[in-house]
């Protein structure tokens, strides 16, 4: 009895201690609409959205921001806004295949000469400039020449042996803009 | 809703195995998992499990509360990860009862595939059990995993999330053959990377291929710890 005692306080006193570490904060949270600043409110209603539109607050230690995803036109949108609602940027999953020819490659050429094999995972157009601009393109009344148009890729890349994945964005010429790598949960609780 | 319904029909399904004459076990089920990084995509896991038994018997019985400690597990297991999402381990473990020692080798491949909102594993294992008080034991092993955050998109630091790990174990025992399934639904806590807690229930069922099943209820609790 006296040994199930001690198995049982040492796993309660354990439990406590693991769950009391202070750590650093980063929280993304589904959000109402009434909790979204009115001007970023303002923006998704000026566009006829027809499906279902999920919000999201973005927490960091030092940023924040809010950010409405849906379908639209058979793509998925995530549209940004800061605390304030102001637009950040627009991103449309698109396939590999919409990325215009002489875009495909300049950047097919910059992975061919940084990794010994690739595979694109996600390709997103990034859409960002004057709001005022940003909302005439997707509404199809303005040009895309006045707004900033940027591709963020996705994708698995294998070098020196080792795959990794990683996210870049390309400008609208297909000069690299900035390249991180992607650091995934680990996976000990599927694994083990 | 499609899971809510695959889940219902499990249950439906593991229901119709049991019946007055099949026997069940319930207790605790606690865990620790150690694991630890090494050089050139290498690890190490450490785990400690261990049983309490509260209750067993036949379902048509009246249960007897009881609390006994059934054994301990204590594994090491290396694991070397190849390609993005693919890793492949070997391992020993020692079962420790009150007058028996079990000996298991284990060999494993796991798989996880990351989508937007959630993991998907599956993990391939074979294992062989040597003890003093039996034939040897071999297991072909194969448990689909998944994991979820309960609120957005992806599992943040601070927040909780829903585990599901579903397992078929086939068995050989001399020339004896049994199949085990498990249903292990979870509720997780994720501090940050290098700490999580689960806790849920373990549900087995096994020997109903050849007469009445038997049940064991596993209160769960898993931590699971990132060493340097």
């Amino acid at each position: 009895m006296k040994r199930k005692v001690i198995l049982l306080s040492l796993l309660c006193s354990f439990t406590f201690s693991f769950l009391s570490a202070q750590q650093k904060f980063e929280k993304e949270t589904r959000i109402k609409l009434a909790q979204v600043p009115l001007s970023a409110q303002q923006f998704i209603a000026a566009i006829p959205f027809s499906k279902k539109i999920k919000w999201y607050k973005e927490e960091g230690l030092r940023t924040s921001s809010y950010e409405a995803k849906t379908r639209y036109n058979q793509h998925k949108y995530s549209i940004e806004f800061d605390t304030l609602g102001q637009l950040e940027d627009v991103e449309i999953k698109i396939k590999w295949a919409a990325v215009p020819k002489p875009i495909q490659t300049a950047i097919q050429q910059h992975l061919m000469e940084t990794f010994d094999r690739f595979k694109y995972s996600k390709v997103q157009e990034q859409l960002s400039g004057e709001t005022a601009a940003v909302l005439d393109y997707l509404l199809g009344k303005g040009k895309k020449e006045s707004i900033i148009t940027q591709y963020e890729i996705v994708l698995k890349g294998k070098k020196e042996g080792q795959t990794r994945w990683f996210e870049y964005t390309f400008d609208a010429q297909g000069k690299l803009q900035q390249q991180n790598t992607i650091i995934f949960r680990n996976t000990d609780n599927l694994e083990y | 809703m499609k899971q809510l319904l695959m889940l219902l029909l499990f249950f439906w399904s593991s229901n119709t195995f049991l019946s007055a004459q099949s026997a069940y076990r319930a207790g605790l089920l606690p865990a620790i998992n150690v694991n630890q990084k090494l050089p050139d995509q290498w690890r190490l896991n450490y785990k400690a499990e261990t049983r309490f038994i509260m209750a067993e018997g036949a379902f048509a019985e009246p249960a007897a509360l009881a609390l006994d400690h059934s054994l301990i597990d204590l594994s090491t297991i290396v694991s070397k990860q190849f390609g993005s999402n693919k890793s492949i381990a070997g391992g020993y473990l020692i079962r420790l009862r009150e007058k028996e020692v079990n000996h298991r080798f284990i060999q494993q491949l796991a798989i996880v595939q990351r989508y937007e909102t959630f993991r998907l594993a599956h993990r391939f294992s074979t294992d062989q059990t040597f003890g003093s008080e039996g034939p040897p034991e071999f297991r072909l092993r194969y448990r689909i995993s998944t994991d979820f955050a309960l609120n957005g998109q992806s599992v943040n630091q601070n927040e909780f999330y829903v585990k599901v790990n579903h397992e078929y174990l086939g068995a050989l025992e001399a020339t004896e053959v049994d199949l085990e399934i498990r249903l292990v639904p979870l509720l997780g806590y994720y501090l940050n990377d290098n700490r999580k807690i689960e806790w849920g229930l373990d549900y087995r069922i096994n020997s109903f291929l050849n007469g009445p099943s038997r049940s064991s209820f596993w209160l769960v609790m898993n931590a699971f710890l990132v060493i340097k």
